[in-house]
């Protein structure tokens, strides 16, 4: 009875509860639209370099953080593997050998990263698939390389050319080495794209005379597990002969960007909640000063002012309820469109993104955590206004109220 | 009274006799390593303080300019060549089948693992040509009476050292011991000569260890086997193309 009473009402007068409705709807609209672009950029960046990469967890010998050197390798050992896969968590385990070296293509020479993987393994962490831009990816039994397309750019090399590699091995063996170039990837990560060279971790270990050395050990873990939780109990369960860290100790300056970005996108969300919160005050503030009239005809005839009350709340969730749906509506599509079609930075942008080693795209985050949490929020601030007409109600002095 | 001045004349010509110049002692204990030619076999140990590395080289020169080295051992690296002329350095790798000219950037860099740096075979800056010397007393090292001689290097000289301190050996000028200072006047690498032993009719120290003072339990230790002198070495052997059939 309330209930229609409230929803009568608000077709009562359409300008006025279009306006307060318009206020909502654009309040969830850009708050939605803001945080799923700060959300998705962090995801991206995250996702590339550390769900695909660096892994959310990493076992070194220790000291190799410190001084990443091949001489810090340790030796691959199944029961210090079957150690970590017990621990909680634990999804999976990759190994990996890796070193700088020198390589050189006609008369041009670079400084790579050569990385001595598990092909079949690391196709768990992430979909090389989707990496490759040329040529064929590794398997466990090839013999060829896989490059960075940053590092065909530099040599103007294609698949089938051979690269010669020249640097340091274990204890002091010269590392060298011409291997055929069989596949060229997007890691979507310049920086990853200028120095990532992959071949199998058998092809490494004789490039770097490292017999059954790895330098990383990396630890994919279940979805929703703590990393920060599962690096504590890795550590109690290896000897100090080893180093468990996670990315945020291994990237900190992803996570401080992160961090830095994120306060600031908070702050423009609080600061957007205040402008909201007074556009949507004022609304309802004219609206209660010009039913006060109204209120005092409907009080003065004998309706309780507890009902009449009710029927004020129901009016501003109805209100809200349209509007934050309204928003989520229409933020919706949207969000899809930029979040399978990225926001591509301008070019001069781009190159800043790109130094540092940021993809320069905007992919949205579609999770329907963001319109669920803002659109609460605002709902919650619509129902706090709706204090002001109970309080007005409750102070109402119908003769008053009538005076004209 | 005529005793005593025996005795004072004795004692001035006892201390006459040293009355080399520092150049001199220079110029003798550098011509024993520049013979005409030569022909070595020695062994490379780099020590770690986790691990040890063994390295067996053949080794020949001719004058200053030209030398070239074989690597024998291990099985991995045997067959690599690095050849030195003038102030090239090539390295030849026999898994690539091509030789490499070291560019500049890599001259400061450890030459294959050891505490020596790829600079250190070409450099040769001569200890006599670059370098003011000073006589400043003598010493017994490793039970030899040695001369103790402070070089300054030249100011036009390309020497990164800021001073050398260098213990010569009286009877036979071999150099026993170096100190290389850096211009902050601390000590940066430390070079000791010892196991002396006769090679082609010279008295020379087998055995020559680098120490890098800085990094404590890391030497490299170079031991000759063999060591001729003046013997015949066609110039054929200093090319890069003769780097595959060297023996």
């Amino acid at each position: 009875m309330l209930a229609k009473l409230a929803w009568r009402n608000i077709w009562r007068n359409r300008k006025r509860s279009f306006i307060t409705v318009t206020a909502i709807v654009i309040a969830v609209f850009l708050s939605i639209f803001m945080r799923s672009m700060q959300l998705g950029m962090y995801d991206n960046m995250i996702g590339n370099v550390v769900g695909s990469y660096s892994g959310y967890i990493q076992v070194h010998s220790n000291g190799y953080w410190g001084e990443q050197i091949i001489d810090n390798a340790f030796e691959s050992d199944e029961e210090i593997n079957e150690k970590v896969r017990k621990v909680d968590g634990v999804e999976n385990i990759i190994q990996r050998v890796q070193s700088g070296s020198l390589a050189s293509f006609g008369d041009l020479s670079k400084f790579v990263f050569v990385s001595g993987i598990e092909p079949e393994n690391e196709i768990l962490l992430t979909d090389w698939k989707k990496r490759l831009r040329d040529g064929e990816l590794l398997t466990d039994e090839s013999r060829g390389v896989n490059i960075g397309k940053g590092i065909a750019n530099y040599f103007k090399m294609s698949v089938g050319d051979t690269l010669i590699f020249i640097g340091q091995g274990y204890h002091g063996m010269q590392a060298v080495g011409a291997y055929p170039i069989s596949g060229i990837l997007d890691m979507k990560n310049p920086k990853l794209n200028n120095i990532s060279v992959f071949m199998t971790l058998p092809v490494a270990q004789e490039f770097l005379s490292a017999q059954n050395q790895i330098t990383h050990m990396i630890i994919d873990k279940r979805e929703y597990e703590d990393e920060h939780e599962m690096a504590t109990e890795l550590s109690s369960v290896l000897s100090d002969d080893f180093e468990v860290m996670t990315w945020q100790q291994m990237l900190p300056e992803l996570e401080q960007t992160i961090q830095a970005d994120s306060a600031g996108g908070l702050i423009m969300v609080f600061i957007l909640y205040m402008i909201i919160t007074f556009g949507i005050f004022g609304t309802v503030l004219m609206m209660t000063q010009e039913r006060k009239y109204e209120f005092g005809v409907v009080v003065s005839i004998g309706m309780k002012k507890a009902k009449l009350i009710m029927t004020m709340i129901y009016e501003t969730i109805f209100l809200t309820s349209l509007g934050v749906l309204l928003g989520i509506a229409l933020s919706r599509p949207l969000i899809l469109y930029y979040h399978y079609n990225p926001m591509e930075f301008p070019d001069d942008q781009a190159a800043v993104m790109e130094e540092f080693g940021f993809e320069a795209i905007i992919p949205f985050m579609s999770s329907y955590d963001i319109p669920l949490t803002h659109g609460l929020i605002i709902f919650c601030i619509s129902l706090l206004i709706s204090l002001y007409p109970t309080i007005t109600i409750l102070r109402l002095k119908p003769i008053k109220a009538m005076k004209r | 009274m005529k005793n005593v001045y025996l005795i004072t004349l004795s004692l001035l010509y006892v201390m006459q006799t040293p009355s080399q110049t520092a150049l001199e002692i220079i110029e003798k204990a550098d011509s024993k390593l520049r013979g005409v030619s030569s022909y070595a076999e020695m062994t490379i140990t780099t020590v770690r303080p986790k691990w040890e590395k063994k390295m067996s080289m053949k080794s020949w020169s001719k004058g200053a300019d030209l030398s070239v080295s074989l690597v024998m051992s291990p099985a991995k690296e045997k067959g690599s060549v690095f050849l030195k002329r003038k102030n090239e350095v090539w390295n030849y790798i026999p898994s690539l089948e091509r030789s490499i000219k070291l560019p500049p950037s890599m001259m400061m860099q450890s030459w294959m693992g050891t505490d020596l740096t790829n600079d250190d075979l070409v450099k040769q800056s001569s200890t006599v040509v670059d370098y003011t010397h000073k006589l400043t007393g003598s010493e017994t090292i490793e039970g030899l009476p040695c001369w103790k001689l402070e070089l300054t290097p030249k100011e036009e000289a390309t020497v990164v050292w800021g001073k050398v301190i260098v213990w010569v050996d009286k009877q036979d000028y071999m150099q026993i011991k170096s100190e290389f200072y850096d211009e902050d006047d601390e000590l940066i690498n430390l070079m000791k000569g010892s196991d002396v032993k006769t090679f082609g009719g010279k008295k020379l120290p087998a055995k020559i260890e680098f120490i890098p003072v800085d990094n404590p339990g890391q030497k490299t230790v170079i031991e000759y086997t063999v060591w001729e002198f003046d013997v015949d070495i066609p110039d054929s052997y200093f090319t890069t193309q003769y780097t595959t059939r060297l023996k």
